[in-house]
């Protein structure tokens, strides 16, 4: 019976469980091209991803203004069962400090609310999928960029499996910036997210504008003309509040001595107001609950009478 | 040096293995000492669960305190982080109370499967407690039929943590006292 139960037990360990890699997926963040090959446990076990990447940039890249890289990802076919879709913007390949901050960049916006290198997608519908990140680049010179993906894919001969995909380099020109030309001050950071019912007052700072025009729209919607005025070197306007969870576009377009000029529509995420506890009543709770529970196992029980520590000695003792 | 979350993957691990031994020989005991006969088991399963939960109990303020750490913004700012934080004192409150009552109270009968259903309990709270951390972590876990816990959380005002807390104190010096004159 005994020799039974042992081999019940052992059978229950050996037996693999459904093990997947963060089903759940592990949400917007910095993270190195590591957590690609690594995430999902050991990184033998990954199927390389069929999916194809390209990268490129909207216009010129000046050194210190912010620039749109648009990723775009294709053979997302009907053929392939993708859950959840990691995409990683990379400034090498070598699984570590490869997040383009440490690259000389700077991420002023992953398009999803956040300024993240690696975003989720929970599901995809069209074949092909294109993501913006607003980056600015904080040195003249080439830089190459990255385009990574990991996912699941409940389809083909490596069904189950995680998939992991790496794309080519691509180079991008960082160019000096003309001496007057008017542009954004480089130090500027857009806000990337605001609760629902707030109203985003802007304070664009610039140089060499002589006249800055702020649009905003609902991606790929139409653009309306927010009422701009000047304070200082700052431009300031008012976006509107959003009703529900959703995000908004807006730009600048600057005047000056120079050719005119527009910044990348600048995404801006609406969410749910963040739930905040007090802290301090928190502790207090957590203590209250140390010394509730204590006393409720403690005064329920039985104290040990003189007879039980009597007896208890007996036992001790002889 | 080691970093917080890091630290609070291993001392959770202590945590978790502990009280789950714990609460396992709980049970076996209160199945063991059903029958009228004494099972000579009983007694070992007895002597595991507690000195588990003593080693787990151990545990848990460093758990509890790199799990802090490990959060950027603090358990008050997530229903699911303050329910953590709330059941793993829940559950050391548990521990803390049927180890000492093992060491300074009386059992038998009907007590000894309540002091059995207090220590399973608190091991229920820490591994309700875990599963909450890989939804945290891993929006996964066993525990994803369970969403009121992802969502609200019972909070209540200072002033009433400091009642519960003077209460409690007040009611375990009287029994003290009493048990004193009496006993």
């Amino acid at each position: 019976m005994r020799a039974k139960l042992v081999l019940l037990i052992a059978l229950v360990l050996i037996v693999p469980l459904d093990v997947r890699g963060n089903p759940g997926g592990v949400g917007n963040s910095l993270e190195d091209m590591q957590c690609g090959g690594a995430c999902h446990g050991d990184a033998n076990q990954n199927a390389s991803s069929s999916l194809q990447f390209s990268l490129q940039s909207a216009g010129t890249v000046w050194v210190g203004q912010p620039a749109e890289i648009t990723v775009q990802i294709s053979g997302l076919e009907s053929s392939h069962d993708l859950d959840q879709l990691g995409i990683f913007l990379l400034s090498s390949t070598n699984a570590n400090g490869d997040i383009p901050t440490t690259d000389g960049w700077t991420i002023l916006s992953d398009g999803m609310g956040g300024s993240n290198n690696y975003i989720e997608y929970a599901s995809v519908d069209s074949e092909m999928l294109t993501h913006s990140w607003i980056l600015r680049a904080d040195e003249i010179g080439e830089k190459t960029l990255y385009v990574s993906v990991h996912h699941g894919d409940n389809t083909g001969s490596d069904a189950g499996s995680p998939f992991f995909g790496v794309s080519q380099g691509f180079s991008l020109s960082i160019e000096p910036i003309p001496e007057n030309l008017q542009r954004l001050d480089s130090d500027y950071q857009p806000p990337t997210s605001r609760e629902i019912g707030e109203t985003t007052k802007l304070c664009v700072p610039t140089i060499a504008a002589e006249n800055v025009v702020i649009e905003w729209r609902e991606p790929a919607g139409q653009a309306y003309v927010l009422e701009t005025t000047q304070n200082n070197q700052c431009w300031e306007a008012e976006l509107p509040a959003a009703l529900t969870e959703s995000t908004i576009e807006w730009r600048a377009v600057l005047d000056g001595e120079g050719p005119q000029q527009t910044t990348p529509w600048f995404p801006l995420a609406s969410t749910e107001p963040s739930w905040e506890a007090n802290e301090t009543a928190l502790m207090l709770q957590s203590i209250a609950h140390i010394i509730f529970f204590f006393g409720l196992v403690v005064l329920v029980g039985k104290s040990k009478s003189k007879e039980d520590h009597y007896s208890d000695y007996l036992e001790e003792n002889i | 040096m080691i970093e917080s979350a890091t630290f609070h993957v291993i001392t959770t691990e202590l945590v978790v293995g502990s009280f789950a031994l714990a609460g396992l020989c709980f049970l076996l005991h209160s199945i063991l000492t059903l029958g009228k006969t004494p099972n000579k088991l009983a007694p070992t399963m007895d002597s595991t669960a507690h000195v588990a939960l003593l080693f787990g109990l151990l545990a848990l303020p460093f758990a509890i305190i790199s799990g802090m750490n490990s959060s950027p913004s603090g358990a008050h700012t997530s229903p699911l982080l303050a329910n953590k934080m709330l059941l793993s004192t829940a559950g050391g409150g548990l521990a803390l109370g049927v180890l000492f009552a093992r060491w300074r109270m009386h059992q038998d009968g009907i007590s000894r499967h309540l002091h059995n259903a207090f220590g399973t309990i608190s091991t229920g709270c820490m591994l309700l407690t875990a599963s909450l951390g890989g939804t945290y972590t891993r929006a996964d876990s066993l525990t994803e039929f369970l969403p009121f816990v992802k969502e609200s959380t019972l909070l209540i005002p200072s002033w009433m943590s400091f009642v519960v807390i003077a209460l409690i104190i007040s009611a375990l010096f009287l029994r003290k006292s009493s048990t004193i004159k009496h006993g």
